[in-house]
């Protein structure tokens, strides 16, 4: 029996030993929790997919504006919304791509939060090997907004696109700042 | 578990939810369809008067117009079914293809290019052979100017019976 309570004492002690660790952590807790308390952020695309036909014409044809719609519930600091969007690629001759660009313009900024254009405009470069597009906005606080991305299907030479589908991607990404 | 380590496993759950929620993402697809586009134009149709020598009689080159873009290129056949005629009478011909022109791919390669083995055709009706045929092909999209010499062969003006001496030439272009 002494033994064993001498090995209790031993766990006590290793109690001891686990108080710094929470200290630390409620330090941690302390200094994350404006942050963390509530934190909510979402985004979400009206429109899951976007469709054009190609007339040919163009050297650079547009989609009609795709609207996004984003929060920030959470962070204090703001956050930022960021778009990557990839080049075009034909669905069955993959060797088959055109470039893109994009234009982000905000259409709700809210009365919070001052959401601000941080990058406009981009487009890729696949003949420099640039294969995606970024443009982004950001919050200085909490709050909702709204931005339209403007894309363009831009090809080198009309004549020479080849038939049938080309497909691209835009990932929207908000993240606290 | 003492309180402290229930304390502590709490905050430690609580960090990760947090951490967990820093950030989300969201997708959306943009579709282009382009239609297809392949066409072949054929030139006007072209007479020449026999010149009245023994030598061949040639039409020079007849341009013809083709569009594609299918994204694996396309073929275009020149055929005929027979000699020239005239009546009962029949005369050889040779039919050579070329590339006026053509687009070039994004390295500046000629998209389009005769087939080597149906650049020239030479009948012989004498021994049977009154059809045959030239190609050109490409590799990709691109339009092109592809040009067809026929030449009326006969070495004999002295023994060539009056008339019109006709042929027809088939161009048909297909998706590779």
């Amino acid at each position: 029996m002494d033994g064993q309570c001498k090995i209790s004492q031993g766990s006590q002690v290793n109690r001891v030993s686990v108080r710094p660790a929470a200290l630390c952590l409620c330090v941690f807790w302390l200094w994350t929790a404006p942050e963390a308390v509530g934190q909510r952020v979402d985004l979400e695309p009206r429109e899951r997919a976007l469709q054009i036909d190609y007339a040919f014409e163009d050297q650079a044809q547009a989609f009609p504006p795709a609207v996004w719609d984003f929060r920030n519930a959470g962070f204090a600091r703001g956050v930022v919304v960021s778009w990557e969007l990839e080049a075009f690629t034909h669905t069955r001759f993959p060797q088959h791509q055109a470039d893109a660009d994009v234009q982000v313009r905000l259409i709700r900024a809210g009365s919070n939060g001052r959401w601000r254009i941080t990058q406009e405009y981009d487009a890729t470069n696949l003949a420099a090997g640039r294969e995606s597009a970024v443009v982004s906005v950001a919050s200085d606080g909490r709050g909702r907004g709204a931005a339209e991305l403007l894309v363009r299907f831009v090809i080198r030479n009309p004549r020479q696109v080849a038939a049938g589908t080309y497909h691209a991607t835009v990932t929207g990404t908000i993240s606290g700042q | 578990m003492s309180i402290i380590q229930k304390v502590t496993g709490g905050f430690v759950a609580l960090a990760l939810v947090a951490c967990a929620q820093n950030a989300a993402a969201q997708n959306q697809s943009f579709t282009v369809e382009v239609a297809s586009s392949v066409t072949l134009t054929a030139p006007e149709d072209s007479t020449i008067p026999h010149d009245t020598t023994d030598a061949n009689q040639s039409f020079g080159v007849s341009n013809w117009g083709v569009t594609c873009n299918n994204g694996a290129g396309a073929t275009v056949d020149f055929r005929t079914t027979a000699v020239f005629v005239n009546g009962s009478t029949e005369r050889d011909l040779e039919m050579t293809v070329s590339v006026v022109s053509t687009d070039t791919d994004a390295g500046g390669t000629p998209v389009w290019s005769v087939t080597p083995a149906l650049t020239t055709y030479s009948s012989d009706y004498a021994s049977g052979d009154r059809a045959g045929h030239v190609q050109a092909t490409s590799g990709g999209p691109g339009n092109a100017t592809l040009g067809l010499a026929m030449v009326f062969v006969d070495n004999d003006y002295s023994l060539l019976p009056a008339g019109d001496y006709t042929v027809q030439v088939t161009g048909t272009i297909t998706s590779n």
